[in-house]
């Protein structure tokens, strides 16, 4: 009589099989700017959340957190992109950075920067800071805006570490980057309504500092060194690419210009 | 009397009305300052090392405390500790970086540790030492830092970071030449009152910064303090009080000398002449000199710049006058929250219906006590809703009650009592319940306090029965793109549009406020419409030489000069 004792501490299932397709549609061509599908991405999440919701449900919100955080890698992985097809001196420093086989078969020559960062996870402020200047050429600045939101972002991602990978309990390392004091039991990541808005508005603030920096960084390279210098399809691309309708709409843009006058104004400054 | 003579006179005059004791000259505030009743006790504390909080509400006597500290540690050489002392007065002007700039947090420490280097600088130069040329950063630069950032003006990549290592070095440096124990640094209005991020990153600079070297003592208000996650008072700094308690026995004195030390001796001596009404006006000042000094103004001369003293008016009717008049100013400050913080606008509101009900309590509770067994003291439950306890800490931040310890009743519970403003008690009548004010009978009882009296009010009562929530709700402005009310104090994004929600600067705001929310008399205000261009707050901060106020009539040197400081004590 064999003994079956193997069985006995769970249930038996069968074979439990997926089709991939079935978890893949097409997505609609996105013809709005990075920083725009980042806000209506986020938007989408955030309509997720009522502070009942999140005040009833201790799963809702680390999930919504980590979707956030998906949105704010995308936003970096297709400004790179953006940047590395438009501009000359990204591309030449990009020239240099590997990149999955696969990611060249999958998009093909034509948009082989888009798969440039895809073996990369974005949601690390370091990993943001030391590719912006291997792929980019743009050495983020110490006492930028951008700078100050990648450390507020890193906590964030500190947070996204522990919900992605233990279950919303802080690993230790974790709670230590965080200089959290140590306490009795597991710390457990809380995400309610306050904390979602509050992780939300890091992202944003990152995003849109990170945006308008490169955007004044490209823009000085337009005028100034790609080629031919000063040529008016490139602004447009670039323009089209970084600026926010969402913003505009919102009247949130502190310097409200047309892209002809902003064009004009950033030739004049370097004439 | 010749015409020289008379200018000095009137300056001599206008001089000893300043109450700020960071616009008097150094000798000026030696001469003019009364020996504060536990002065030796705090001096020490603000000399020695350790961290600590200085705290009590504007006017009370803190910068006078920080300065005496600072120039007796200058004088006494080298066994005493090198001092250092920094005004963070205008540190709502860096508040706006916090609704525009991520990187407001950096600046705003940047502003910070460049204000300590420019004391450092000054610390230095009055000691004619060339240490500083030996510091990491130079005194120019600092100097172009913080007036950059004062102005909204963020520098660019160029500019180099002041570390707070380096800071630390520099200040372990020059204390090591000075051969001095070590360094104190007195950061005067570092309680960022109206910005809790302000609030947050100053405290957690505090923190860092103190050492076995570097004993840090921050100014700051009592009631609405945040500190940054992770501070505790008592571990990362003791707090010292130093509020005069108007019912200790030290008190009168103090208050009388100091009068003494400020007006003429002719004048302080025809105020003596009805002590009752000069005892009255000293407790009517609850603890505040500035308080004192102001209403003491009132009773010579006039409101123009002529020093003589010809008309002195110390009736009663006049007393009542000015007390009325500091009770009003000190509601003022309470008042001018809601223009601070809109948000707690119905706090603001509340608290002062609040108020009248502790009066109207106390003088229930008076009427048929004899004179020693009056009540100035409020009792409430220690567990009072998060909501009227943040109404006490405004309260208590502008002046109008001050904490005075805690009392247990068995089974009834345990209270914290609450001192109420004298002025507020005077003018609201509201010891014995008679019908007019008698100054010997309130200064009998205030000086024969019983320790058992105090009246006794629960939340209900305070509240005329409403409820918290009812009455007591942040008053939240609705999104500005699709006009749907938010769904939480703590929603940055609108929960209907999605759109992000903006948050105003409250410096900005407090900018745009029309003059006539500044402590002048309409006809004051009316002039100064008439006779100039000035309409806002910010009219008469960018005319810092003051020559528009001076094209106004009946308006000189002094009150140009009066009127500014009110302006500034607005916005800080």
């Amino acid at each position: 009589m064999s003994a079956l004792w193997e069985g006995s501490v769970n249930q038996t299932l069968g074979l439990q099989r997926l089709n991939p397709c079935d978890f893949v549609t097409s997505a609609n061509l996105n013809r709005n700017s990075p920083i725009d599908s980042f806000y209506a991405r986020r938007t989408q999440i955030l309509a997720l959340g009522t502070p009942q919701q999140l005040g009833a449900s201790d799963s809702l919100g680390p999930l919504l957190l980590v979707g956030i955080v998906s949105a704010t890698e995308h936003y970096f992985r297709s400004v790179f992109s953006v940047a590395i097809n438009i501009c000359r001196i990204c591309a030449k420093k990009s020239a240099d950075q590997k990149i999955s086989l696969g990611s060249v078969v999958w998009h093909g020559q034509q948009d082989v920067a888009r798969g440039a960062l895809e073996h990369l996870s974005l949601a690390d402020a370091q990993v943001i800071r030391s590719n912006s200047e291997k792929f980019l050429g743009f050495k983020i600045p110490n006492a930028s805006d951008t700078s100050s939101a990648l450390d507020e972002f890193d906590k964030i991602c500190q947070l996204r570490h522990g919900i992605v990978h233990n279950a919303s309990e802080l690993p230790g390392s974790n709670a230590v980057k965080l200089e959290l004091n140590r306490s009795n039991g597991l710390p457990k990541i809380k995400v309610e309504y306050s904390e979602l808005q509050m992780a939300a508005s890091v992202c944003t603030a990152l995003i849109a500092s990170f945006n308008r920096e490169l955007f004044s960084e490209l823009a000085r390279r337009w005028a100034t060194q790609w080629t031919p210098q000063k040529n008016h399809a490139a602004f447009k691309v670039l323009w089209t690419s970084f600026h926010s309708t969402q913003d505009a709409a919102n009247q949130a843009i502190t310097t409200p210009l047309s892209m002809i006058k902003c064009r004009n104004r950033i030739s004049a400054q370097f004439s | 009397m010749n015409a020289n003579q008379t200018e000095s006179s009137a300056e001599l005059f206008d001089r000893a009305f300043v109450e700020q004791a960071e616009y008097l000259e150094a000798n000026d505030l030696l001469r003019w300052s009364a020996q504060h009743p536990r002065e030796a006790e705090l001096i020490r504390k603000l000399t020695g090392g350790g961290a600590k909080l200085i705290t009590g509400p504007r006017g009370c006597g803190k910068t006078t405390l920080m300065l005496k500290a600072y120039h007796q540690m200058h004088e006494r050489g080298a066994s005493a500790s090198f001092a250092v002392y920094v005004n963070y007065k205008a540190s709502l002007k860096l508040e706006p970086l916090y609704t525009e700039r991520s990187s407001a947090s950096y600046w705003f420490k940047q502003w910070i540790l460049a204000k300590i280097y420019i004391g450092l600088y000054e610390s230095l130069a009055e000691k004619n030492s060339e240490l500083g040329s030996k510091l990491g950063v130079t005194e120019k630069s600092v100097k172009s830092l913080a007036s950059r950032l004062e102005l909204g003006v963020t520098p660019g990549p160029e500019q180099t970071a002041i570390e707070l290592d380096q800071l630390k070095a520099d200040i372990d440096t020059t204390i090591e030449a000075l051969g001095r124990p070590r360094c104190v640094l007195l950061l005067d209005d570092a309680a960022h009152a109206f910005s809790a991020d302000q609030q947050r990153d100053f405290f957690e600079l505090f923190r860092q910064i103190k050492s076995r070297s570097v004993a840090p003592k921050a100014a700051i208000y009592p009631g609405v303090t945040v500190y940054s996650p992770g501070f505790q008072v008592g571990h990362d700094a003791e707090e010292v009080d130093v509020w005069i308690d108007p019912y200790s026995t030290e008190y009168l004195g103090f208050m009388k000398d100091l009068i003494e030390k400020r007006i003429p001796t002719h004048i302080y001596r025809a105020l003596q002449g009805k002590p009752d009404y000069l005892t009255l006006v000293c407790f009517a000042a609850f603890g505040m000199p500035r308080a004192l000094l102001n209403m003491v103004r009132q009773f010579y001369g006039s409101d123009s710049d002529d020093g003589t003293d010809s008309n002195i008016d110390f009736s009663f009717r006049k007393i009542v006058q000015a007390i009325r008049g500091c009770h009003e100013n000190t509601l003022g400050v309470f008042e001018a929250l809601r223009l601070k913080l809109p948000v707690y606008d119905n706090f603001v509101r509340e608290g002062k219906l609040i108020l009248n009900v502790a009066y109207d309590g106390v003088k229930t509770y008076n009427k048929g006590k004899p004179k020693n067994s009056q009540s100035v003291t409020l009792a409430v439950s220690d567990d009072l809703a998060r909501e009227v306890r943040h109404v006490f800490g405004f309260l208590q931040y502008a002046g109008m009650m001050r904490f005075a310890g805690k009392v247990s009743r068995g089974e009834k519970g345990n209270f914290d009592l609450f001192r109420l403003h004298a002025a507020g008690l005077i003018s609201n009548n509201a010891l014995f319940g008679d019908k007019a004010i008698n100054a010997t009978n309130y200064v009998y009882s205030f000086t024969h306090l019983s320790a058992h009296a105090f009246t006794r009010i629960g939340e209900q009562a305070l509240l005329q029965g409403k409820g918290v929530s009812e009455c007591l709700s942040l008053a939240l402005p609705p999104c500005e793109s699709c006009g749907s009310p938010r769904l939480s104090p703590e929603a940055k994004f609108c929960g209907s549009c999605g759109r992000p929600l903006k948050e105003s600067s409250i410096y900005k705001r407090l900018l745009q406020q029309p003059i006539s929310v500044l402590p002048m008399t309409e006809t004051r205000v009316r002039r100064i419409q008439e006779h100039s261009r000035i309409r806002t707050i910010k009219d008469i901060i960018i005319d810092h030489d003051g020559k528009e106020l001076l094209g106004v009539p009946r308006i000189g040197p002094f009150w140009a000069r009066q009127i500014q400081s009110y302006a500034d004590e607005f916005i800080s």
